[in-house]
Parts: C-alpha cells; sequence; structure tokens
C-alpha cells in the first residue's frame, strides 16, 4: 500500500525536507519513490531507515555518478530515487548514524554544489535583463531631455520600463534568498575550518 | 612530494591501504584504528579516494565496477605517509615538552 503526499521545499531548504523524510520515518513512513513535489511513502517498521539527500556533480546517469552510486551501496547505502541532479538516499538506522560528509571540506564543497546553480541562474537572468536595464537608462536621459523635470506625465511614460526592471530584480534577489541559509552555512563552516579540520 | 599536512582522513585512509582493501573495508578499518572515534562517511571518503588517485598517492585494481574495486597504497604514498609521521612526531614532541613542563 503506497501512500503518496505532496510537498514543495526548494534547493535552499533540503536539510530540511531531510528532516521531515526522518519525521515520517520514525512514525513507520518508509519513503520509498520520489517524484517532482510528490513523495511515496509504504508503511514499514518505525525509525528503520535514515534519509539523506545529495547533488551529485552529474546526472544519474552519468558513469561517474553510477560509480559513486555503486560505491555507496557497498557501504549499505540504497538509493531511494532522484529528482535532476538530487538523489534521495537511505540507510537501515540499525547500521549506525548515516551522515554522507564527515569532514568540514566536503561539506563545504556539496554547499558550493548547490550554490553554483543559484549563482549560474542569477548571472543568467542579469545578462538576459543587461539590453533592458540600458534601454531604461535611455529611455530616461530622453525623457529628462524632452521635459526636464520629473513631473507625473514622465513618470507615466517610464512606467512600463520600470517594471521590467523591478520584474527581474526580484527574480534574483528570490533565487538568492532561496539559497541565502545554504550560503550562511557555508560561511560558518569555512570559519571553522581555520580553527578546525 | 606532499608539502603540506595531511587531513586525518586522508592520514587514516593511507594508512589502511598498507593493506590492499574495499571502499567499505577502509571504513571500518579507520573506525577500528581509531577506536571507533573516527566515522569515515562513503562521500568524503569516496571524494578523498579520487583526490588520491589522481595524485598517484595510491592506485586501484583495473575493475570497473566499484564495489569490486580494490584500493592499494603507492610508494609515492608511502613516502608521503612516513613524511607526515616525522611531522607528527615533531608537533606531539613540542607538545608534550612545553605542556609537560607547564605542569
Amino acid at each position: 500500500m503506497k501512500y503518496n503526499a505532496y510537498k514543495f521545499f526548494t534547493i535552499g531548504q533540503y536539510e530540511k525536507e531531510e528532516k521531515w523524510l526522518n519525521e515520517m520515518s520514525a512514525k513507520g513512513m518508509q519513503l520509498t519513490d520520489v517524484g517532482f513535489c510528490r513523495y511515496s511513502f509504504v508503511k514499514g517498521t518505525p525509525g528503520e531507515y535514515i534519509y539523506r539527500l545529495e547533488l551529485l556533480e552529474h546526472m544519474p546517469g552519468n558513469a561517474e555518478s553510477v560509480s559513486y552510486i555503486s560505491f555507496l551501496e557497498e557501504t549499505g547505502i540504497e538509493q531511494v530515487g532522484s529528482i535532476l541532479r538530487w538523489i534521495y538516499l537511505r540507510k537501515k538506522a540499525s547500521d549506525g548514524p548515516f551522515e554522507l560528509y564527515s569532514d568540514t571540506e566536503s561539506k563545504i564543497n556539496h554547499y558550493k554544489r548547490i550554490l553554483f546553480i543559484a549563482d549560474i541562474m542569477s548571472i543568467a537572468l542579469l545578462f538576459s535583463f543587461l539590453p533592458n536595464l540600458t534601454r531604461l537608462i535611455f529611455k530616461i536621459i530622453e525623457l529628462v531631455k524632452m521635459y526636464g523635470s520629473f513631473d507625473s506625465f514622465f513618470m507615466r511614460q517610464l512606467n512600463p520600463h520600470a517594471g521590467f526592471t523591478i520584474f527581474y530584480f526580484a527574480l534574483i534577489a528570490f533565487l538568492q534568498l532561496v539559497v541565502l541559509p545554504i550560503r550562511k552555512s557555508k560561511f560558518k563552516l569555512i570559519k571553522e575550518k581555520t580553527v578546525h579540520e | 612530494m606532499e608539502a603540506y599536512a595531511l587531513t586525518e582522513a586522508v592520514y587514516y585512509i593511507l594508512l589502511s591501504l598498507t593493506t590492499p582493501m574495499h571502499g567499505y573495508g577502509i571504513m571500518q578499518n579507520v573506525h577500528a584504528l581509531s577506536n571507533g572515534r573516527l566515522n569515515l562517511a562513503a562521500g568524503t571518503l569516496y571524494g578523498a579516494l579520487t583526490t588520491l588517485l589522481e595524485k598517484g598517492l595510491i592506485q586501484s585494481s583495473g575493475l570497473e565496477d566499484a564495489r569490486k574495486k580494490e584500493y592499494c597504497i603507492t610508494d609515492s604514498g608511502k613516502k608521503t605517509l612516513e613524511q607526515e609521521i616525522i611531522r607528527l612526531n615533531e608537533l606531539l614532541e613540542n607538545g608534550r615538552k612545553i605542556m609537560g613542563a607547564k605542569k
């Protein structure tokens, strides 16, 4: 008997997602399959598995990823599912604590991988929006020359252009806000690394 | 030649691989060597093995399947380990000398 749950987590909330999956496991709901916003559970022994999420460097079908996943399997880790480059892993709680990374450096690297996605998207948005920004600046210069002041007619002329600018900036700000907790954790670990390994 | 300090994980991995071992074997061996203090996580271990292979400090038996892959230290790896032991000895001697004198 499968139970489906529908929930949405951003990439900045993957640790929260892990926590939720482990809470479900504690209640005896064991994750067996994932889809976009969909989680399939099978009723089992409470607390039988510990779940972890990882962003791979390549897609799961890539040879490097296949080799990595089979390495994980050798250590008793099981892949439950994947979404794009994210994999959902679990290990029997009876095997002891389950972590994917045991040193600061590899934890930082994982955070960096997640931040890289958000940063690449932000830069792409910024570049796709540059022509609009240039156009907006020219429009302002043109209007200032024409009217010589910022009166209401001037603002009405400018509004459609400014609206577009605000939309793009809001999108970039949202993306960066989503990964802000990850960035904070990363900085904390980098600071930690100056003292401890 | 390695000029920097080895990480704790790398030090114990190299030490383990003086006997050829599989990935899981390394985890168990490091756990036992450190009296249960150190739990090498699989992701960290895989990353370390990949880097050590690239640096030529260890080698793997040619099998493609990662499950059957066995790793072993190279001569260069052994030299690195010997140098690290000298360095660690220095740290320990100085620590004991100075902290011991303060007691």
